[in-house]
């Protein structure tokens, strides 16, 4: 592992444990306590919603039904794909709920089966995942293998990923684990010319 | 399903409705008929309102074609249902009927649809269309290949290259 990979890891478990307090906006870089297997929480950039962009939905099957608390849901099968956007998400199973009143824009969305949920770089992959338009979050779990989050530079393995989907912070918990990714420069062969290596960049509690 | 003819302006007869067998050798002529008005009723419940401007009768087939139709389904839980076209055809055998020529729909929730054309299959109280389908409520916009709504529970199934489209505010 690089040390520009090693710095950024140690900043990773720096943040994991500060999981459950407030974001900071620019945590300093110093190296604290070794990677813990589990009940650790990492938070850095996420998914991010366009509110005002238009949601789109398609399957090749679709089932609307009134609940008895007059809530609408619709519910479609079949090759799914929903895009918000640049967000887009594949499932087999999505439970789109409207609220009784005001039904253009679900308040609730269900995702299940071999989710992704991809916006840029960012790819997150589980078996279940929730989105709250309401309180703008989305967990993302699986059981059996865990959720995961692919991004540029390194993934993010856990029980549940949690998503503010207004903030753009990414918090996973349970079983954490990080997995940085060598940069191609870093891959290169010894003794190949190369440009001083620049500083690592401050990690980031939260962004977007 | 009873059914009661309560036609304004009906022919000579309106007792097309009983299929009596010795009838059916004789030769009968269509039966032009304005302002037509049928209930259905499932038990003691009217679930069933047919309106028309006009309709022929065809004695032969049972068939009635209607024009300027309007259909007025209603459930046990008091929701409707209302479909309307510029034609359709009553099979008064079955209790099914089939609009044709631009079907436009509403529920009671504020959905409207439209399609070209609907089957109502009066033994399953469903709405069916095979027909490119567009259903609107608020904001959002659900269009599909084909579709089928229970009337009794206003489960709608869509087939066929779903998309629901929701417009932001």
């Amino acid at each position: 592992m690089t040390r520009a990979a090693a710095l950024a890891l140690l900043l990773l478990v720096a943040l994991a444990a500060r999981a459950d307090e407030p974001p900071l906006p620019a945590p300093a870089a110093q190296p604290t306590e070794p990677p813990k297997t589990s009940s650790e929480a990492a938070e850095r950039l996420g998914l991010k919603f366009t509110a005002n962009a238009e949601l789109l939905i398609t399957s090749d099957e679709a089932e609307g039904q009134k609940a008895p608390d007059g809530r609408q849901t619709v519910v479609f099968t079949k090759h799914v794909k929903a895009r918000q956007g640049d967000m887009n998400l594949d499932c087999d199973w999505l439970q789109a709920i409207y609220p009784p009143t005001n039904a253009g824009h679900p308040e609730k969305i269900n995702a299940k089966g071999s989710v992704v949920i991809t916006q840029g770089t960012n790819k997150a992959h589980c078996a279940q995942a929730q989105i709250d338009n309401v309180a703008c979050t989305a967990e993302c779990h699986s059981s059996g293998e865990q959720a995961k989050l692919d991004r540029g530079t390194d993934d993010v393995v856990a029980d549940t990923i949690y998503f503010d989907l207004c903030k753009g912070t990414v918090k996973a918990v349970g079983n954490v684990t990080v997995h940085v990714r060598e940069k191609p420069d870093d891959a290169k062969p010894a003794g190949t010319p190369q440009a001083p290596a620049p500083a690592a960049p401050p990690a980031k509690a939260s962004g977007g | 399903m009873a059914l009661v003819c309560l036609s304004l302006g009906c022919g000579p007869s309106t007792d097309f409705l009983e299929s009596g067998g010795s009838r059916a050798e004789v030769p009968v002529p269509p039966i032009e008929m304005d302002g037509v008005i049928y209930e259905g009723y499932h038990g003691d419940l009217q679930d069933l309102l047919v309106t028309a401007a006009g309709a022929t009768v065809d004695m032969v087939t049972h068939v009635a074609n209607l024009r300027d139709v309007s259909i007025h389904f209603a459930t046990e839980d008091a929701s409707k249902v209302e479909i309307a076209a510029p034609h359709g055809q009553f099979h008064l055998d079955k209790d099914d009927f089939t609009l044709t020529d631009g079907v436009t729909g509403t529920t009671e929730e504020g959905q409207r649809f439209k399609t070209q054309a609907v089957h109502y299959v009066g033994s399953r109280r469903v709405i069916a269309s095979d027909s490119p389908v567009e259903l609107r409520r608020d904001n959002l916009v659900l269009t599909a290949t084909g579709m089928e709504l229970e009337v009794a529970t206003h489960t709608l199934h869509l087939v066929g290259n779903v998309r629901a489209r929701v417009q932001p505010r």
